[in-house]
């Protein structure tokens, strides 16, 4: 092997092995790569919880009794039949007090609390009028109510003798564009005259409910606002051919819900044919089982339960007049949301009246509350969990608080005085106020103060 | 009659050994001068004890010690007084007389009474026939030109005598002369002093005459006129220019003087731009030093002054004939151009070999396939969001300054909004519609950009042509096609320049200031690429200083602009304590169907795919098998493993790690989420890392088949090149066809669509449009939270998006107010929110649409949120619009806030600071005809190449 030749194959053989090597070393490497764990840096993104400035306390209120049709001349001319007397409190803060003007001068109270010390203003406000005219004579309360923007009504009826009125007032800065739809035996329907309702910035709009949905024996009214949210109520007047058989003002629900409760139902009397108190209940979604637990005030044995299938859409109504004359809490629970509200009557002659109860939300948090004027008015507490507990109830006014005593499973009851009250439950409750008399019946549910705003989670 | 030479020799070791041997020669050769000196007076200038011993020894009348750093004129000066001849010789240490110099130049005094200044001829050290210097006049701008040096000695100059002047090593000047004139002047630094000396006798009405028969040998330390040497340049070109200005100055009529001084600074600026375009960088520094040294010495000029008016015997006419004219400038400058050096490069053959018909292919076949993009105004979906509407707004948007997205964001825009700028410019009418028409020729544009990083590793036409297709065929390319990422795809186009221009980047500055300014623009796409760069950058850095000895200032130099440019960004992220930010991928955050950081995802991106979809095929066979898609990239792989077994292994190696580098960046992009897309982490594109990977497996491959591949198996190379093409087409088919109706309708595989014009309703487009003056705060509520963002103008745009507001981690206080704003405008506060939106500029508030398949929290929170925006008595509300509910903020609106004062001062000087950088590197790319003779004489494919080229 010549010297030149050595070196040649010395190079090419030096080559060989360096390229096998980084060869090698590369094909070794990805392998390794793939496997190897490698480090991972994940950031977090910025991520702040903002606490929104309180919001004004805002409470509309039903406004006056009205009267549809007294005029021969203009039979669709409403008139006001008997005026509202507001009790509202307490007076800390600025409170403004506007009317929301109607379509015939029926002029409901509303009230702004700006917020004070960075937190919203307690302010509850709540209503009665007794009307005695020939055509519409009863008693009716009601509280005054933030404005929503989905509400349900589970009152009324547009069968014959009924007179009811979908009222919605806009305590707002802007217009409300609100629409109607009915939920009656074919099912849900949005009629035109429920549609695209505008209810102007501190306007109040008065619907006949019998213009909606005729012949209507248990209805359900879901109402819709864009731009503003509005307060929606349903007055129920009634008259048996000549006699007038009583009027309410019945309170919306802000929610579908699985379970409701409707404290302080006053069962009264049972017509012959006619029941004298009624459950109304619609499951908006599907088709669902509701159970019926039905307990005396002050008693903690709840009446055997009773199911009943609802279909969806379709509301169904349940008499509950077998029961003994008494104070009662009706407890329903679903397994879809459902909605409600019961019927009650003090008779059906002359001098009757009849009250529309709806379902109570949770009351959680101590807060104001307002009881209207009236004959026989209590304040209803019923217990939201098993458990007994007690919910202590102030007067504004400084007298001694009254300790409610709730039995478990049960409900309990305290006579009050009109005025303005703070509730504080130690456990969460429902309440409502009842007001039972001779030939006088109303009932109104108890809200909580909007608890604090939540802090609100930004991602800038 | 001179009957006595006094020579002065100046000896400045400066520690340097071979003075001491110089000193030696010069000595001995003044003793064997034919006619001896007469006396012989030694300046010392430094403490060496060598040369002490040396000047002991020599016999001369006096050793005058001086300091080290004594210049020449300043010795001559101390020697002055001792002077008792005649004339004068002015010798340094490194000036050897031949026998009979001393003889003929004394002559000379001696034969003519008005001649002052006898110059020799100087010849190199060792090489007596080449010329050092003989004779030295001025041009019209009173530059020194050397009339004869570097020419080799025929005697073709023996009968020149008449001279304007000369250089001052060797020179014989008349006594009364020297005396006279005031011996040299130390205010030139070095330069001109036998010329600055032979002019002011000449203006005295003497004569200053050569002669060539006296030779001496000069070696060039520096001691007297300027040293030689490429290592001090810089010092040269200070003194050179220093001795010119103030020769100017000096020699101008009084009234010339101030306008003279005046013009220095404008001239600097101009010799600037010359210096960098004549690829001289070195000279920029001496020139300002220069410049501003004669600037601030009146002194020295008025000095100078006084001493030609002293002396000054005759008009300057007598000069000019003596003066260099223009057309003999011309002819010297010719005679440069010859060039003896035959080239080496080889014709780069774009059109010959094929390379144009690829590129046309190219773009047919991209026509064809991406047809429906063309009349399409702007490109939607993925990454992509429509430009400004104008060229002013993209730049502004590139500018460090009002940032276009964010409450009231002001700093440093990215710098990958100068590229879209760029783009967008191309396209001045219509900006948006430059991205339609880069989609469409992406294609082209890839195999185009492959084909010349290819003639930097093959001389082989059909080889070019296969790594430009290859180049086009990568699947990181085509997910960043198909899935819209306009970044990724700017650098995978990008990426084969920087390789082409990068790897020759230390053989002259033209490609070494290209290669800046691409490095600058592939960072700008990808700074995920920056580590790597960086790595890569730093291993070319040590295998220059090591192998190559010259051009490392010009690889240092390639990262300059990207410092400079990115100096902003990387300020700010630092300040916001989020470096990892830096990383992240410029342009609007889109997650895609990037691959997971776990094994089966690092499998696919080391089988170059990083999608999870490899190649769109699952998408393409309605979701069938895909295993054997990650094996069609196997040919390639298995062609640059074998690569570094071929003659070229060198090369290999060296491509092989750029593609291990791409690969580790690839690999670790996965795992590394720094931005966030609505408030989710989006892990780094590791497409960026895939191309760099890519282009160190084609470039070995190639070297694999051309080097690799023995003549007599040449049959091989179509066959290997044919075969990896096939399988990377097969991988690539439904990427391609991907706006093609081939394949599965219901599995898209591009996310491309025709426009939104706007990323916010039309309503606020048209308002918006040509101003970023109108603000829109989008409210998108979802279950975990509401994401609020502002954007001004009329869209969201790409060139707006920022990654520092992308990848922040920590809050500001504009996004504290940002979340108090919206969660008062979600909620019914009764805070007059709309009055704080109005104080900030914000016209529109916009509630996004809920994304598809929202869940019932989200639907809530939407709902009331719109009622909560609702019940604002000062918001109007719009409608509903397909990009979600508007709302417009009624009454007066303050206009966004500005820049103050100090934010103005910073922008100005970032923008000229990168402005300035990237004009630097631009002079130094814009090729010259000198450039372009000097890359002649390389051949084009970088590396070793033993075995020849084909």
């Amino acid at each position: 092997m010549s010297d030149r030749r050595l070196v040649r194959w010395a190079t090419t053989s030096a080559r060989v092995a360096a390229g096998t090597a980084v060869a090698t070393a590369a094909v070794v490497g990805t392998v390794v790569a793939i496997a190897a764990p490698w480090p991972t840096v994940v950031a977090e993104p910025v991520r702040l919880e903002a606490i929104p400035a309180p919001s004004d306390t805002v409470l509309a209120c039903d406004g006056p009794l009205l009267a549809l049709g007294r005029t021969i001349e203009q039979a669709g001319s409403l008139s006001v039949a008997a005026s509202q007397q507001v009790t509202s409190g307490p007076g800390q803060g600025e409170v403004e007090a506007t009317t929301l003007s109607g379509d015939a001068g029926s002029d409901a109270a509303a009230l702004r609390a700006t917020p004070s010390d960075g937190a919203q203003t307690p302010l509850a406000a709540a209503g009665s009028a007794a009307s005695t005219a020939d055509d519409l004579a009863g008693f009716a309360a009601s509280a005054c109510r933030p404005p929503l923007a989905e509400s349900w009504l589970v009152a009324g009826s547009t069968s014959t003798g009924s007179n009811d009125l979908v009222v919605l007032g806009n305590p707002g800065e802007v217009p409300a564009t609100v629409q109607i739809s009915v939920y009656g035996a074919q099912g849900v329907t949005t009629p035109p005259g429920g549609a695209d309702v505008v209810v102007p910035a501190g306007g109040q709009r008065v619907i006949p409910l019998a213009g909606l949905l005729l012949g209507e024996e248990s209805p359900v009214v879901r109402v819709v606002s864009t731009g503003a949210p509005v307060h929606a109520s349903l007055q129920a007047a009634l008259t048996r051919t000549l006699l007038a058989g009583g009027v309410d003002q019945a309170a919306p629900l802000a929610e579908a819900d699985t379970r409701l409760v409707i404290p302080g139902v006053e069962v009264l009397t049972s017509g012959e044919g006619d029941p004298g108190t009624v459950l109304r209940l619609l499951s908006p979604g599907g088709a669902t089982t509701a159970t019926v637990r039905v307990t005396a005030v002050g008693g903690a044995e709840s009446s055997p339960p009773r199911e009943l299938e609802l279909e969806g859409g379709i509301p169904t109504a349940l008499d509950l007049s077998g029961l003994d004359a008494g104070t009662y809490t009706v407890d329903v629970q679903a397994t879809e949301p459902i909605v409600g509200g019961t019927w009650s009557t003090t008779g059906f002659g002359e001098g009757a009246d009849f009250a529309w109860y709806a379902a109570a939300p949770v009351f959680g948090v101590e807060s104001v509350i307002a009881v209207a004027a009236g004959g026989g008015g209590s304040v209803v507490v019923a217990a939201d969990g098993p458990d007994a507990t007690t919910a202590t109830l102030t007067a504004a006014d400084g007298s001694a608080p009254i300790e409610i005593a709730v039995p478990a499973g049960g409900s309990a009851a305290v006579e009050v005085d009109a005025g303005v009250y703070v509730l504080s439950p130690a456990a969460p409750v429902r309440a409502a106020v009842a007001y039972s008399a001779q030939g006088s019946l109303a009932a109104y549910p108890l809200w909580p103060a909007d608890a604090a705003a939540p802090a609100v989670t930004v991602y800038p | 009659m001179p009957a006595r030479v006094h020579a002065i020799l100046v000896v400045r070791p400066e520690g340097r050994t071979p003075a001491a041997l110089h000193l030696k020669r010069t000595l001995a050769a003044l003793d064997a001068q034919v006619r001896p000196v007469d006396a012989l007076t030694i300046v010392l200038c430094g403490a060496d004890a060598a040369v002490r011993e040396v000047a002991a020894s020599s016999g001369a009348e006096g050793v005058i010690t001086a300091a080290a750093g004594t210049p020449f004129a300043h010795a001559t000066a101390l020697a002055t007084p001792r002077l008792t001849g005649d004339a004068v010789w002015l010798l340094a240490q490194d000036t050897a007389p031949e026998p009979t110099a001393l003889v003929s130049l004394a002559g000379a005094l001696e034969l003519s009474p008005s001649l002052a200044i006898a110059a020799p001829k100087l010849v190199q050290w060792d090489d007596r026939a080449e010329i050092a210097s003989l004779g030295i006049s001025v041009n019209r701008y009173g530059r020194a030109v050397e009339l004869a040096a570097g020419e080799f000695d025929q005697g073709q100059h023996d009968t020149d005598a008449d001279v304007l002047g000369a250089d001052v090593r060797g020179m014989l000047v008349r006594r009364e002369s020297w005396r006279a004139l005031g011996g040299l002047d130390p205010a030139l630094g070095g330069a001109d002093e036998g010329l600055d000396l032979a002019i002011r006798a000449r203006l005295a009405g003497d004569r200053v005459s050569l002669v060539p028969r006296a030779r001496i040998a000069v070696a060039g330390d520096g001691v007297a006129a300027m040293a030689s040497g490429r290592r001090r340049a810089r010092r040269r070109a200070f003194a050179v220019r220093t001795a010119q200005l103030h020769r100017r100055l000096a020699y101008a009529p009084a009234g010339a003087v101030l306008p003279h001084w005046l013009s220095f600074l404008p001239l600097a600026l101009w010799r600037t731009l010359v210096h960098l375009v004549s690829k001289a960088p070195y000279r920029v520094l001496p020139e300002w030093g220069a410049t501003i040294l004669v600037m601030l010495r009146p002194a020295s000029v008025a000095r100078a002054r006084r001493r030609i008016r002293a002396t000054r015997a005759v008009g300057w006419s007598r000069i000019n004939p003596l003066r260099v004219t223009r057309g003999e400038m011309r002819l010297r400058l010719d005679g440069d151009g010859s060039d003896a050096s035959t080239p080496v490069r080889s014709e780069l053959r774009f059109f010959v070999g094929g390379g144009a018909w690829a590129v046309l292919g190219a773009l047919a076949v991209s026509a064809l396939l991406f047809a429906r993009l063309l009349p399409w105004p702007v490109l939607g979906g993925g990454g992509l969001v429509p430009l400004r509407a104008t060229v002013a707004q993209l730049w502004e948007d590139a500018a460090w300054g009002v940032r276009p997205l964010g409450l009231d964001a002001v700093g440093p825009a990215d710098p990958f909004s100068s590229v879209i700028a760029l783009i967008g410019t191309l396209s001045p009418g219509d900006p948006s519609r430059a991205l339609v028409v880069l989609w469409v020729l992406a294609l082209p544009l890839a195999v185009l950009s492959g084909w010349f990083a290819a003639t930097r590793v093959t001389e082989s036409s059909l080889l070019r042509i296969v790594a430009g297709i290859a180049w086009a065929l990568a699947p990181s390319f085509l997910a960043a096609l198909t899935e819209g990422r306009p970044a990724a795809l700017i650098a995978h186009l990008l990426l084969p320049w920087l390789f082409f221009a990068a790897s020759v980047a230390h053989r002259s500055w033209a490609p070494a200031g290209t290669a800046s300014l691409l490095l600058v623009a592939v960072l700008a796409c990808a700074p995920s690429l920056a580590p790597a760069a960086v790595m890569l950058w730093s291993a070319a850095l040590v295998v220059v200083a090591l192998v190559a000895g010259r051009g490392a200032a010009r690889v240092v130099w390639l990262i300059v602009p990207s410092v400079v440019v990115f100096a902003p960004l990387v300020w700010a992220q630092l300040q916001a304590g989020n470096p990892w930010g830096l990383l992240a991928d410029p342009g609007v955050v889109t997650a895609g169907d990037e691959v997971g950081a776990d094994p089966l995802g690092r499998a696919l991106l080391a089988a170059g795919f990083p999608t999870t979809d490899p190649g769109g095929w699952s998408a393409f066979t309605g979701g069938g098998a895909v295993w054997w898609v990650g094996l069609l990239a196997a040919p390639l792989a298995v062609l640059a493993l074998l690569s570094v077994l071929t003659p070229r292994w060198i090369t290999a190696s060296a491509l092989i790690f750029v593609a291990a580098t791409g690969m580790a960046t690839a690999l670790a992009a996965v795992g590394i989420a720094v931005s966030f897309d609505h408030a989710l982490p989006v892990p780094l594109w590791p497409g960026a890392g895939l191309s760099l990977a890519w282009l160190g497996v084609v470039g070995a491959a190639m070297i694999a088949l051309d080097a690799g591949v023995v003549e007599r198996a040449g049959a091989l190379r179509p066959i290997g090149a044919l075969v990896t093409l096939a399988a990377l087409l097969v991988a690539a088919l439904p990427a391609l066809t991907a706006m093609t109706p081939l394949g599965d309708p219901d599995n898209p595989r591009a996310v491309l669509t025709n426009g939104p014009v706007s990323t916010l309703p039309a309503f606020v487009a048209a308002e918006g449009r040509g101003s970023t003056a109108v603000g829109t705060i989008v409210l998108d509520p979802r279950s975990d939270g509401i994401r609020a963002d502002v954007v001004w103008g009329g869209s969201a745009t790409l060139s707006g998006q920022s990654t520092i507001a992308a990848t922040r981690t920590s809050a500001t206080p504009a996004d504290r107010e940002l979340a108090a704003l919206a969660a008062d405008l979600v909620t019914p506060s009764s805070e007059d929110v709309v009055a704080r939106l109005a104080d900030r500029g914000i016209g529109f508030v916009l509630l996004e649409s809920a994304p598809e398949g929202q869940d019932d929290v989200t639907r809530g929170a939407r709902l009331s949120a719109a009622t909560s925006l609702d019940q604002r008595d000062r918001l109007d509300a719009v409608g509903t619009t397909q990009r979600g509910d508007l709302w417009r903020v009624t009454g007066d609106l303050q206009p966004r806030p500005g820049l103050d004062s100090v934010d103005l001062a910073v922008s100005r000087t970032v923008t000229l600071g990168s402005l300035a950088v990237v004009l630097i590197a631009l002079l130094l790319a814009v090729p010259t005809a000198t450039s372009r003779r000097i890359a002649r004489r390389t051949p084009r494919v970088v590396g070793p190449t033993p075995g020849g080229r084909r």
